[in-house]
């Protein structure tokens, strides 16, 4: 007989009327935010998106070939495609929604199908005092979805780790090199260890030796970047403290504040922090029920850099129901005029939200 | 009746001649009844076991996908080209023979560029001066990414080349290249060096088998023959 789904395929199995409710449903919420829905592409350009992502697009989105098109990409998310989208439109600001399948290529062992249905929305404002105010919007809309659902909320914020690099007493190379990599924690592990020993240096020497006629030798060591202001192991020290916050949201600002003896920068993203974490507790959310890590979200998507949160459900195998952030730089990288403007949004798999 | 066990073998190439030599030293000569070009081979004496001619590359996914039973072709390559080998492939035995690594290669006069946070350094220094990826030449392009990946490399592209990789550089098809190499000769030539901790894989011909089949195969008596023959346990 033939077959429509290649063997071994994870099934979504969905009770298309309990899925029509729970469509309604959110359907409700967001014409109540005010929220528009929109239509994106489900097949997009490889090349803008690998430019974006890079190699590791090719493992997690289906990728084609086509000989007039160019190599195209099925959406592995919506967050690109809405994006896109409003940069099109020539508004300044906008709150969008969109539903329908993404694909994401999944492990061997993953229970996860790779076909999914999500909603996902997505408001970009135009200017940086709104920020705060809608990052507490965009999760309160998610916590309006989720209310009915025994779901575990995590928050983090990516400001707080790289303020806190912003403060160290080293190079500026030094600096972007860890904010870099804050996504990738055996590298920034590394880089710390690395930076704030200044024996490097000499295993460096030793390596050029051969090219001494060329004098390169000098030339690496006058600019040598690695080898300047290595990081005092104090400073080291505050990094790792910042890094394993993890508490309930509502005693996040007063762990930070007593790590941060009084550093500017730092302060203004506790700051931040603590403003977010006013609204929530005004927007009713129990605030020690929510968590706060400073790591979170840190090893997934890489555009995150600013408030990030996820929605678990019990069954530990299955991934967040929801999951969502701010995303400024990505927006400030593909709108280069549009100074100041920013975006948060998030996912929500409705597909999995008939399983719990 | 039992059908003939069939292994494809390397039709041409460096390996081809240690493969036929590993088969004579297990008593199994492979011997020529067609035309010169033909790609037609046998074993002497044994018609239960058919030799297969393919292009070396070829190998793993056929015998991923059950066309051939068994395969003696590059560790290399079937890493490469079957990426589900583990659930899929059984490796029967490594043979002492087909060395090469899988390594990164670069320009010898990057000379601040050792190790691969070297790279990953210039890689980004180079992605925000010119808005471009660092480009990589591979014919392995799935081992590559699956590297990096472990290693935290990120702001490259993989351009995919087929032949000559030691040459991309030059070419100015790419910046650096990651390609197979037994003795460093042809990258020494073409004033390429190895980053320090680069090695992507060690690789050696190896004799494997696609899962179903050896399962579904296991008194298959010219299977066990033949096993027994190459030094299987």
């Amino acid at each position: 007989m033939f077959e429509l789904e290649s063997k071994g395929q994870k099934k979504n199995n969905i009770d298309l009327v309990r899925l029509d409710a729970e469509k309604n449903r959110i359907f409700k919420i967001f014409e109540k935010s005010k929220l528009i829905e929109v239509h994106v592409p489900s097949l997009l350009n490889a090349s803008e998106l690998l430019d974006l992502y890079g190699e590791d697009l090719r493992l997690r989105a289906y990728t084609t070939s086509d000989p007039v098109l160019g190599e195209q990409v099925l959406r592995p998310d919506f967050t690109l495609p809405i994006l896109m989208y409003f940069l099109g439109s020539g508004r300044k600001e906008a709150k969008y929604f969109c539903l329908g399948n993404i694909w994401r290529r999944q492990k061997v062992s993953s229970i996860v199908p790779s076909e999914q249905l999500q909603v996902g929305f997505e408001f970009f404002d135009k200017s940086r005092n709104e920020k705060v105010i809608r990052d507490v919007e965009a999760y309160l809309l998610v916590t309006k979805i989720l209310k009915k659902f025994k779901v575990r909320a995590v928050t983090g914020d990516l400001q707080i780790l790289t303020s806190a690099i912003n403060e160290l007493n080293t190079s500026e190379y030094k600096k972007n090199a860890l904010k870099r990599h804050i996504w990738r924690p055996k590298r920034f592990k590394r880089l710390i260890e690395l930076f704030s020993n200044s024996r490097m240096a000499f295993q460096k020497k030793s390596i050029l030796g051969d090219f001494d006629k060329f004098s390169v030798e000098k030339s690496i060591n006058n600019s040598g970047p690695i080898f300047e202001n290595p990081i005092k192991t104090v400073d080291k020290s505050f990094i790792e403290k910042v890094q394993k916050v993890h508490s309930s949201l509502g005693d996040a600002p007063k762990i930070l504040k007593s790590i941060s003896e009084g550093s500017k920068k730092f302060s203004l993203a506790i700051d931040n922090l603590e403003k977010r974490v006013e609204l929530l507790k005004a927007g009713n959310i129990n605030l020690k029920e929510t968590e706060f890590m400073v790591t979170y979200g840190m090893t997934t998507l890489e555009y995150y850099d600013g408030f990030v949160f996820g929605f678990q459900v019990k069954n530990k195998r299955l991934p967040p129901i929801a999951q969502g952030g701010r995303y400024d730089s990505l927006c400030q990288t593909l709108a280069k005029n549009k100074n100041g403007f920013g975006a948060i949004g998030s996912m929500i798999r409705i597909d999995f939200l008939q399983k719990i | 009746m039992q059908s003939r066990v069939r292994i494809g073998i390397p039709s041409k190439g460096r390996l081809k001649s240690s493969v036929e030599k590993f088969f004579r030293t297990n008593s199994l000569d492979l011997i020529k009844n067609g035309l010169e070009r033909e790609y037609v081979l046998n074993f002497e004496n044994r018609t239960d076991i058919q030799p297969v001619l393919m292009n070396a590359s070829d190998i793993p996914l056929e015998v991923r996908k059950g066309n051939i039973d068994l395969g003696l072709t590059g560790k290399d390559l079937l890493y490469e080209k079957v990426s589900d080998w583990s659930k899929t492939i059984v490796e029967i035995r490594q043979l002492n023979f087909g060395f090469a690594n899988l390594v990164i290669a670069l320009p010898r006069f990057w000379v601040d560029v050792n190790t691969l946070d070297d790279l990953d350094d210039i890689a980004h220094f180079y992605r925000k001066k010119s808005s471009k990826r660092l480009k990589i030449a591979t014919k392995y392009q799935n081992l590559v990414r699956e590297f990096f990946v472990t290693r935290e490399l990120v702001d490259y592209q993989i351009v995919e080349s087929q032949g000559a990789t030691e040459g991309a550089i030059k070419n100015g098809l790419a910046d650096v290249i990651a390609d197979i190499t037994s003795t460093g000769e042809t990258l020494t030539q073409n004033n390429l060096k190895l980053l320090d901790d680069g090695l992507i894989l060690k690789s050696s011909a190896t004799i494997f088998a696609n899962k179903d089949y050896i399962e579904k195969n296991k008194n298959n008596e010219s299977l066990k023959d033949f096993l027994r023959l190459i030094g299987s346990d």
